[in-house]
C-alpha cells in the first residue's frame, strides 16, 4: 500500500511540473494588467483581441502554417521513400537506410541548424517559407519514416505480387496496393511533422529574418524584448492548436485500433462457425 | 464444408499444357534448381513436393515469372513464356499467407483481376458472384480481410486466383498456415474445384500427405533436382530411388552388396541373408544394393512365433521403444547389427508385446522393393 501512495505522489507531483508552466502561461493571456502576472488579474480577452488584430503576429502565423504544411509534404515524400528503401533496397543495407533516416533526431538541433544556416546562405534561401520548409522537412522525415517502415513490413511483399499476377504493372501495383496500404502511417508521419514544425525555434532562428518570422521565433524575440501578456495569447493559440493536431493523430490511431480489435473478434467467431464439423454451405 | 454442388459452369475453361524444359536457377554457383524438365498435360493437378531448400518454390516462382530461369524455357500450350512480363502471363496464384489486399474489401479482392485484364463492367458482377459461390464465400462480399478467419481469407484468394478464368493455377503451400481440420477440408474442396473448373494447377508444398491425397501427379524436388515424376502411388509404392522413399512415408531401407546364391540374389540383414525381391533390375554383383520395406508391412511377433514360409523373410531383435498412436503404434526394433528398423502395426500388438522384449520381425518377400543407387 505505501509503494502505491508513493507511486500516486510521485506522478501528481510530475504531473503539476509537466502542466504547471502551461496554466501559468494560459491563465496570464486572460488577464486584465500591462504585465504577464500569475494569477491572473481580472479577466479580459483584449490580449486575445491584440493578437488578432497586429499584421506582426497574422504574419507569422501565417509563415508557421505555410512552412509546416510544406514541411509536413516534403516530409512525407522523403520518408516514404527513405522507409522504401529501407525495407526493399537490394543495394544498400537496411540498417545504413535507418540509421541515415533517423540523424535529424540523434543530432543536436543547433549543430542541424548551423548546418542548414551555411548551405542556405550559399543557396539564397535564407528568410524564405522553402528554405525553412526544407530544414523542417529533414526534421519530420524520421517520423514518416519510422511510421510507414512499419506499415510496409505489415504489408506482405506478396501482396503485390499477387497484384502482378492479377494483371497489374509493377508500378501499378505499388499504386493500387502498396500506397493504400501505408497511407495512413504516412499522413500520421506528415501531423507529427507539422507539429514539429509548428513549434520549432532552434532551427527555425537561424533561417529567419526580420522580415520572415514564424510564431515561435516571434515569442521568443517578444519574450527577450519585455513581454507582455499579448506573448501569452499567442503561446496560448499555438498550444491549442498543437493539442487539436494531437487529438487528430490520436483518434485516428485509436479508431484504427478500435477497427482492428473489432474485425478479429468477427474473424475469431466466424473461425468457430466454420471449423464447426456439421456446418453445411451457407 | 461439404462437397461442391454448384454450377460453375461459366468458369470452367481448358487447362494448359505446361511444359518445363531444362530449367536451372543459379545464384552464384549455387544451384537453387538444376536442370529440373517436366511435361504438365491439361487439367492435372501437379504437385511439387520437397523439403525446404529443394527448389519448389524457386520453381513456382519462375513460372510466375517473378524469377527468370538461368536457363531453359517455359512453355504454355506451345508459347514460350520466358520473354513474357508477370502481368500478362495469365495464370492465377495463390500464395502462402493468402496475400489479400488489405484494404479492399471481398468484392473489391475479387474484382482486382477482371479490372486489370479489362473484363467490361457489366460482365463482373456475375463473374464475382460465380468465384465467391465456388469457394462458399457468398454473401462475404462486403467484409474487410481482416474480418475474416485464415481459411475464409484463402478461399478469397482462391476465388480472385480463379475469377479472371485462368488456365493454369500456381499455388505456393496454400494450406501452410491452416490448422490441420480446416488443411483437409481445404484440401478437398480445390481438389473438386480444380477438376470442375478443368484447370491445371501446379501446388508446392512440403506436406506428403497433401501431396499424396490431392495430386494427379507429384515432381518430387531433393537440392534443386528432380528427384522423381509420378502418381502418388508410383511415388509412395515404388521410389525410385534411395531419396525418394525416405521422402514420403516411413521407410526402412538395408544396405549390402548382394551375392547371387542358388540363382538368387541375396544381402546380408542383420547378421542373415536375405533374399532380395525379384525385380526387372538384376543387381549389379559388387555394387551395394538397397532394399526398401514399408514400416506397416513388416510383420512383428514374440520371438519363435512369426509366421514362416517360403515367401518371407525374418529378422529378430529386441523392441528398443513402443509408442502407442491410437489406432495404430509404432516399434522401434532393434536388431543385432545394423540400423533399428521401424514397423507400424495394429496398436493391439501392445496387449502381446512390450520394450524389452525379443521379436521376429518379418516381412512378405514381394513387400520389398530394390532401389536404384542415387
Amino acid at each position: 500500500m505505501r509503494a502505491r501512495w508513493f507511486s500516486i505522489t510521485v506522478a501528481v507531483v510530475m504531473a503539476v511540473v509537466f502542466i504547471a508552466p502551461t496554466i501559468v502561461v494560459v491563465g496570464s493571456s486572460f488577464s486584465d494588467s500591462s504585465f504577464i502576472s500569475f494569477p491572473p488579474e481580472g479577466f479580459s480577452l483584449r490580449w486575445y483581441d491584440d493578437v488578432f488584430g497586429d499584421p506582426q503576429w497574422m504574419r507569422a502565423f501565417g509563415n508557421s502554417v505555410a512552412v509546416g504544411l510544406l514541411a509536413a509534404a516534403l516530409a512525407i515524400v522523403v520518408g516514404t521513400l527513405l522507409a522504401m528503401g529501407a525495407a526493399r533496397s537490394r543495394i544498400l543495407p537496411s540498417a545504413a537506410v535507418t540509421g541515415l533516416a533517423v540523424i535529424p533526431i540523434v543530432v543536436p538541433s543547433v549543430v542541424l541548424g548551423v548546418g542548414f544556416y551555411i548551405v542556405a546562405v550559399n543557396l539564397g534561401f535564407t528568410g524564405s517559407v522553402v528554405g525553412l520548409a526544407l530544414a523542417h522537412a529533414a526534421l519530420g522525415a524520421p517520423y514518416v519514416f519510422v511510421g510507414v517502415l512499419a506499415a510496409l513490413t505489415s504489408v506482405d511483399r506478396s501482396t503485390e505480387e499477387a497484384a502482378r499476377v492479377s494483371g497489374a504493372t509493377q508500378l501499378g501495383a505499388f499504386l493500387r496496393v502498396t500506397v493504400p496500404a501505408i497511407a495512413p502511417a504516412a499522413l500520421v508521419g506528415g501531423l507529427l511533422a507539422f507539429i514539429t514544425s509548428w513549434d520549432e525555434v532552434i532551427v527555425a532562428g537561424f533561417m529567419t529574418s526580420p522580415s520572415f518570422r514564424t510564431l515561435p521565433v516571434l515569442i521568443f524575440a517578444q519574450v527577450r524584448t519585455g513581454a507582455d501578456p499579448s506573448t501569452s495569447a499567442v503561446a496560448t493559440v499555438v498550444t491549442v492548436f498543437s493539442l487539436l493536431l494531437m487529438l487528430v493523430v490520436g483518434g485516428v490511431s485509436a479508431l484504427l485500433a478500435r477497427r482492428r480489435r473489432l474485425a478479429a473478434t468477427k474473424a475469431r467467431a466466424d473461425d468457430t462457425a466454420t471449423s464447426a464439423p456439421e456446418k453445411g454451405s451457407r | 464444408m461439404t462437397a461442391l454442388q454448384h454450377d460453375v459452369a461459366d468458369l470452367t475453361t481448358a487447362g494448359a499444357a505446361v511444359s518445363i524444359r531444362g530449367v536451372s536457377k543459379y545464384y552464384g554457383s549455387f544451384a537453387a534448381v538444376d536442370d529440373v524438365s517436366l511435361e504438365i498435360e491439361p487439367g492435372s493437378f501437379v504437385t511439387l513436393l520437397g523439403a525446404s531448400g529443394s527448389g519448389k518454390t524457386t520453381l513456382l516462382r519462375i513460372l510466375a515469372g517473378f524469377l527468370d530461369a538461368s536457363s531453359g524455357a517455359i512453355e504454355l500450350d506451345g508459347r514460350d513464356l520466358t520473354r513474357v512480363p508477370v502481368h500478362k502471363r495469365e495464370i492465377g496464384m495463390v500464395f502462402q499467407n493468402y496475400a489479400l489486399f488489405p484494404h479492399m474489401t471481398v468484392q473489391k479482392n475479387v474484382e482486382f483481376p477482371l479490372a486489370r485484364r479489362r473484363v467490361p463492367r457489366a460482365d463482373r458482377p456475375r463473374l464475382i458472384a460465380e468465384a465467391l459461390e465456388a469457394v462458399e464465400l457468398t454473401g462475404f462480399e462486403r467484409r474487410m480481410p481482416t474480418e475474416l478467419s485464415g481459411g475464409q481469407q484463402q478461399r478469397v484468394a482462391l476465388a480472385r486466383a480463379i475469377v479472371a478464368k485462368p488456365r493454369l493455377l500456381l499455388m505456393d503451400e496454400p494450406l501452410g498456415a491452416l490448422d490441420r481440420r480446416l488443411r483437409e477440408a481445404l484440401q478437398v474442396q480445390i481438389r473438386q474445384l480444380s477438376h470442375e473448373l478443368g484447370l491445371t494447377v501446379i501446388n508446392v508444398t512440403h506436406d506428403q500427405e497433401e501431396a499424396l491425397t490431392m495430386s494427379d501427379r507429384i515432381a518430387l524436388l531433393a537440392g534443386g533436382r528432380l528427384v522423381q515424376y509420378g502418381t502418388p502411388y508410383e511415388l509412395y509404392a515404388r521410389p525410385g530411388s534411395e531419396v525418394a522413399a525416405r521422402f514420403l512415408g516411413e521407410s526402412n531401407i538395408f544396405s549390402g552388396v548382394p551375392r547371387q546364391r542358388a540363382g538368387l540374389w541375396e544381402i546380408d540383414v542383420a547378421g542373415e541373408s536375405v533374399r532380395l525381391p525379384d525385380s526387372s533390375t538384376d543387381p549389379v554383383p559388387g555394387e551395394q544394393a538397397s532394399v526398401f520395406i514399408r514400416p506397416h508391412r513388416m510383420h512383428v511377433a514374440p520371438a519363435g512365433s512369426a509366421p514362416a514360409g517360403e515367401d518371407r523373410c525374418t529378422v529378430t531383435g529386441r523392441v528398443a521403444a513402443a509408442i502407442y498412436a491410437g489406432d495404430s503404434c509404432k516399434l522401434h526394433v532393434e536388431l543385432e547389427q545394423g540400423d533399428p528398423v521401424v514397423v507400424r502395426a495394429d496398436s493391439e500388438l501392445l496387449q502381446t508385446v512390450a520394450t524389452g522384449d525379443r521379436v521376429e520381425v518379418s516381412w512378405r518377400r514381394t513387400d520389398a522393393l530394390l532401389l536404384a543407387r542415387s
